[in-house]
């Protein structure tokens, strides 16, 4: 196919976005040059916002805008209780719960040989010394049920068992295979419930 | 449990198939090439989602256009009768709905309807690799047990990631922590694996043996025992196979890395026959290697009459004129009465005239199917 040159450009941006192949590439560029100059600017000025502003809390590794995410600096949350998820979307379904008000650990990602990542490439280092001071008393692992999210939670479990917490791992009710954003909330709540110590 | 109609658009040489079968014997005839086979095919895919003669999807849709459908409704007695359907595409992947609804997972179809296929490739089961043996005990087992699927599906990805680290720690020289994790995930999974199929075997090998002497006149004797990896009682619970298992992966783990592959577990084992002691891949003649894989088949609808409660629905594809007089008549009189039964000939000379007699006659020809 033949576009304007600028045009070409905004189609191959769109086909590397995940899920979106040429032709919804095409339409969505064909979109932007429909709408008008305030429209487009403030798409642009949404995506460098976030490229700007956005960064990892360094306590949970959620993502924030603030030095510290709201989690982390909400006092009327509870501290003795973590919730490790694999990707801040994870924390995103479960906040809607609003039945969990413990602190989360975004570990940002899974264990998984044959896309090359290690258990040293997650933030399990950085969940370990977490435990140093002794607030954290039982810790809820909150990865998919995937292959790799199980693994995951058994390793970190493992890690985790000579430091004399309570380690549970969440399980009933979830879709086998299933990602934890897909999940409906009260399966999710169901989920927390019945999480059973590994 | 028999199948009430059967509908195939661009499925194979059919464009438009509505076939309505009888519950008994139905006896598909023409020549080759006219589609006979690929209706057999059809309703094998609907019970396990895989063809038996290609394992490439995209030879099932008709040449020239992109979307294949096979769709079937199936009356049950031990079971709410279910309508099955699987969509092909060119461009997707192929979709299941069961009951009108769509399914996630494509396994998900696997066991709605319970099939025996007997093939001409079938006496390959018992003179070929291990791979096909484990093939056949993978897809029959998986008709009876949704479990087994499960366990299937997960075990296959654990192995492909434990092979992709031992190949990394090989490469690297490091250990990493989490080799652990996976190997207790493949125990897990494995377990469950090595259990169905001592159960499975157990019960196959006990009705293929009295099928195999029934066969062969009593003299001689077919043994059909599971070799497996992990050395473990039939009657073990899983959580000690599993241990069983894990503890051999941790003794072999140096050689798992210097190999940078999994060298022990279920998807090594392999199923034995022997007759009269000696190993049927090697020692058997090709006659006693097909009885032996007729009387397997056999073995498996008792097997899956057993676990089902209800018959399972026996194909018969091609292999009529392959057999003697005597098997014919064996196979058609486990058969008959018991199992909705098709079978495909170029000829009605192939089969017994009392077989005919008791069954309804379809001419296939070049792509469409007419009740004689
Ligand atoms: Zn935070």
């Amino acid at each position: 196919m033949h576009y304007a040159k600028p045009l070409a450009k905004l189609v191959s941006e769109f086909e590397k976005l995940p899920g979106i192949g040429p032709k919804s590439a095409q339409r969505l560029a064909f979109h932007i040059l429909r709408i008008n100059e305030d429209e487009a600017r403030e798409l642009a000025n949404a995506v460098m916002d976030v490229k700007q502003y956005i960064k990892l809390c360094p306590v949970c590794f959620n993502y924030t805008d603030q030095p510290r995410c709201e989690i982390c600096s909400d006092a009327k949350r509870d501290r003795s209780v973590l919730c490790v998820v694999s990707e801040p979307r994870d924390v995103v379904a479960m906040e809607k719960t609003n039945e969990f008000r413990g602190m989360y650990h975004v570990l940002g990602g899974v264990i998984s040989p044959m896309d090359g990542i290690g258990p040293e490439m997650l933030k399990i280092r950085e969940l370990l010394a977490r435990m140093t001071d002794g607030e954290v008393k039982e810790i809820i692992l909150a990865t998919n049920p995937t292959i790799e999210g199980d693994t995951t939670a058994m390793y970190i479990a493992g890690l985790l068992k000579p430091l004399g917490v309570k380690v549970s791992r969440i399980a009933h009710g979830m879709p086998v295979g299933g990602d934890m954003d897909y999940a409906d909330q009260a399966t999710l709540i169901q989920a927390l419930q019945w999480r059973r110590e590994i | 449990m028999d199948i009430q109609t059967l509908s195939l658009t661009n499925f194979r040489n059919y464009v438009d198939l509505n076939f309505i079968p009888s519950n008994g014997l139905n006896i598909l005839v023409g020549m080759n090439a006219q589609g006979k086979s690929a209706v057999l095919e059809a309703i094998y895919f609907l019970a396990t989602s895989k063809s038996h003669r290609t394992s490439r999807d995209m030879d099932l849709i008709h040449v020239g256009v992109s979307i294949a459908r096979v769709n079937a409704h199936v009356d049950r007695s031990e079971r709410n009768d279910v309508e099955l359907e699987i969509v092909l595409s060119r461009a997707e992947n192929k979709i299941v709905k069961i009951n009108t609804v769509k399914h996630p997972k494509i396994g998900d179809i696997v066991g709605q309807l319970n099939a025996v296929i007997f093939s001409n490739s079938d006496i390959d089961m018992v003179r070929g690799e291990p791979s096909l043996r484990r093939r056949f005990l993978n897809l029959e087992i998986s008709q009876v047990s949704p479990q087994y699927v499960y366990a299937l599906g997960r075990y296959k990805r654990v192995l492909d990631q434990r092979n992709n680290l031992l190949r990394e720690i090989k490469s690297s020289g490091v250990q990493t922590g989490d080799l652990g994790a996976w190997d207790s995930q493949l125990a897990q999974y494995g377990s469950t694996i090595i259990a169905r199929r001592m159960k499975f075997i157990d019960f196959l090998a006990e009705e293929a043996a009295k099928i195999y002497s029934s066969l062969a006149g009593g003299s001689e004797e077919l043994a059909v025992t599971y070799k497996k990896s992990v050395d473990i009682d039939l009657h073990a619970p899983e959580s000690e196979i599993a241990a069983a298992f894990a503890k051999l992966l941790s003794t072999r783990r140096g050689l798992d890395i210097m190999r940078g592959t999994t060298t022990i577990g279920p998807h090594r084992d392999d199923l034995v026959l022997t007759i009269n002691g000696l190993a049927a891949r090697e020692f058997a003649s090709q006659g006693q290697q097909r009885s032996a894989a007729i009387a397997l088949k056999l073995a498996e609808i008792n097997v899956m009459q057993e676990s089902a409660g209800e018959a399972p629905v026996v194909l018969l594809d091609d292999v009529m004129a392959e057999l003697d007089e005597a098997r014919r008549a064996r196979v058609l009189e486990i058969t008959t009465g018991r199992c909705q039964t098709f079978i495909t000939v170029t000829g009605l000379e192939e089969i017994d005239p009392s077989a005919v007699a008791v069954g309804s006659i379809f001419d296939v020809q070049s792509g469409k199917v007419t009740p004689r």
